[in-house]
């Protein structure tokens, strides 16, 4: 009965049962739609990275990626990538030959990474030939170059324009060779784009005589929670070579992931707070309101424990209709803008050089959604604490001489 | 059988000018007695009944209810004790707002812990005999003043106590309402050997006691029995 007397005090004043049972709701919303705003960026963050440029895995030489030099590479590579191609957790599988060099026109000049590739694998695993915006990917000439607008930007450049390309083979040899711009991308990473080019396999490895060498072999995979046991079979298969995966190859985007997280709970935190003090405030109201009841209460004898109870359960109750309301309220967003997706058109130009994506596509994990509720809940119980307390200071006697 | 006894009972309420609103007074109440304590408005009727009560603690002087002295117990022990031993009806706000009257007389057994079919049927019993047993289901807020006052009687019985005590039940009550109230708690002190320990300063209800206490300035002053 003292379940029930709770529930129909939560009644007794409509207007203000809703508000608070909306501030709940609302502050649940708010909270769970942050988190996955924040978790599709994050996502849409990583998953650029490791489908653009990381992939999930890398293989290189032992020492390459301490000092990348042509000389510890991968020999027999075509071999190594059959191999791989085999695992049946793998999509696609790149070779590079990577070499630095000097890009010059006629009127400019700039240091570039020049990326030995073959066409369609490396397209497969990063998709560089969609990023085409201009021209032809890397066929229509003899020598093609594959190069960004933002470079030929800088170089002055345009298509079917020739470009040098100036380096040094494994031996020390300065090497000197004309390349013809047959195609010109763009990808959203604008530092990516300035530093480098992509040329055939062929084209370079005969040029540094390095024919079926590689310095790094790219492996993407079709599933992002595949990574570990693909890691272990590639190191058991492949023990001489240093096989990483993303994370390790790139550690400034697990970095930013352990950012992005501290603001999201900083953010959670806050609005619980806010909630809190609501409630606090409006639970206080509803007990001082009834200092005369309670203390009539407490003379026929209800104690304390239960009159603590009662004003806990009707706390309890506020925030059992507003929590599953503000959780509804919260799937449908993000279950709507996760389909849609949320342009940040607005701040492009600033993401883009971050390597982030111009949509949002906000989504959650279920233990997140319960995560978040469980943490609005005891925020709000804790602060049905400091009402029901001050209900057991009353004095019966004062409570009900109290107006 | 002597339920209530006060020996040489004192209230003082410090403050700037302290107060002794309750003077040394001995009283004693057998059981089936239908007292009346009455006097003028400030002679100190409330904070005697809450001493006898158990809501509040004299300062010098013992409150002796059905042989226990109550006067040393602690908050809490008072609560437990009024719960089992003392029946309440308070001038105003006596009922559960949120409860029909037949839930407000069952609340109190709940909080005994007694079986909801003994609940059921003594407060559907209670309620015939204060002749509302059309109103059962009906909310305070929907019931007039004397029929709140009867549901609060019929509370009061429902635990079962030692005595009812009622401070002033009928001040906010009209003179049939009254008349009604009193017929009623002289009918279940007659038939259910109740004993009722009421405050008063209205002479309707001073004439239907059988035994009348006056206080004056906190004091005993004088004691007759109604013929
Ligand atoms: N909590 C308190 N603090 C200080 N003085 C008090 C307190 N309660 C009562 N008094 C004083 O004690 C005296 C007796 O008050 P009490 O309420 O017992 O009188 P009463 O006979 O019930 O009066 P009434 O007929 O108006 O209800 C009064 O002088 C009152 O002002
Ligand atoms: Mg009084």
């Amino acid at each position: 009965m003292i379940t029930q007397i709770a529930w129909r005090n939560v009644w007794r004043n409509k207007v203000r049962s809703l508000v608070v049972i909306a501030s709940v709701a609302v502050g649940i919303w708010a909270a769970t739609f942050i988190a996955a705003f924040s978790s599709g960026m994050r996502h849409r963050y990583v998953e650029t990275a490791i489908h653009k440029e990381v992939s999930h895995i890398q293989v290189h030489a032992n020492g390459y990626l301490d000092d990348p030099e042509l000389s510890e590479s991968i020999p027999d590579v075509n071999t190594m990538i059959s191999q791989i191609e085999k695992i049946p957790e793998v999509k696609s599988v790149s070779s590079r030959l990577l070499v630095n060099a000097m890009a010059a026109t006629a009127s400019a000049s700039t240091g570039v990474l020049l990326r030995g590739i073959d066409t369609l694998s490396e397209n497969n695993t990063t998709g560089i030939g969609k990023n085409l915006v201009e021209g032809n990917y890397l066929s229509g000439a003899a020598l093609p170059a594959y190069i960004s607008s933002e470079l030929a930007d800088k170089l002055h450049l345009k298509l079917k324009h020739k470009i040098v390309f100036t380096f040094q083979d494994a031996q020390g040899y300065m090497i000197s060779a004309a390349f013809r711009i047959t195609g010109i991308f763009k990808t959203s990473n604008s530092t990516f784009d300035l530093q480098n080019v992509f040329l055939r396999d062929a084209d370079l490895s005969a040029l540094l005589k390095m024919d079926g060498e590689a310095s790094e072999i790219a492996v993407l995979l079709k599933n992002d929670i595949d990574v570990p046991a693909v890691i272990s079979k590639l190191k058991s298969q492949f023990p001489q070579y240093d096989v990483k995966d993303w994370k390790q190859i790139a550690p400034e985007l697990a970095l930013t992931v352990d950012s992005l997280n501290e603001t999201l709970y900083m953010f959670i935190l806050i609005i619980v707070l806010a909630l809190v003090f609501g409630i606090v405030n409006t639970m206080l109201m509803a007990v001082l309101e009834r200092t005369r009841e309670i203390g009539m209460l407490m003379a026929i004898g209800m104690n304390r424990k239960k009159l603590f109870r009662m004003i806990m359960t009707e706390t309890f109750y506020l925030s059992l209709v507003g929590t599953p309301a503000g959780l509804l309220l919260a799937y449908i967003t993000i279950v709507l803008t996760g389909k849609y997706g949320i342009s940040l058109a607005l701040f492009a130009q600033g993401l883009s050089s971050y390597g982030i994506s111009k949509m949002v596509y906000p989504e959650l994990e279920a233990s997140v959604y319960g995560v978040i509720a469980v943490f609005i809940f005891t925020g709000t119980l804790l602060a049905s604490f400091y009402p029901a307390i001050r209900a057991l200071k009353f004095n019966s006697v004062e409570a009900m001489r109290a107006v | 059988m002597i339920v209530i006894e006060t020996k040489n009972v004192t209230k003082v309420y410090e403050g700037v000018v302290p107060v002794t609103a309750v003077d040394g007074v001995s009283i004693q109440i057998e059981e089936g007695e239908f007292t009346a304590i009455v006097g003028p408005s400030g002679s100190g009727k409330t904070t005697l009944l809450n001493l006898i009560g158990g809501l509040d603690h004299p300062t010098t002087g013992e409150v002796w209810i059905g042989g226990k002295n109550i006067s040393h117990l602690s908050k809490n022990e008072l609560i437990d004790f009024r719960l089992h031993h003392i029946g309440f009806v308070f001038q105003a706000y006596n009922l559960i707002p949120v409860l029909s009257a037949k839930e407000n007389v069952e609340f109190i057994m709940l909080l005994q812990k007694r079986s909801k079919s003994e609940r059921i049927s003594r407060a559907k019993e209670l309620l015939k005999m204060v002749g509302l047993e059309t109103r059962m289901n009906n909310r305070p807020g929907e019931l007039s003043g004397g029929q709140q006052q009867r549901v609060a009687v019929a509370r009061a019985l429902a635990s079962k106590p030692q005595f009812v005590l009622a401070d002033e039940p009928t001040a906010n009550l009209d003179s049939n309402s009254t008349a009604q109230l009193l017929d009623m708690m002289h009918d279940l002190n007659k038939k259910e050997k109740m004993t009722f320990l009421f405050s008063t300063h209205d002479q309707r209800v001073i004439d239907r006691a059988e035994r009348v206490i006056m206080l004056e300035d906190g004091k005993v002053v004088g004691s007759e029995l109604n013929g």
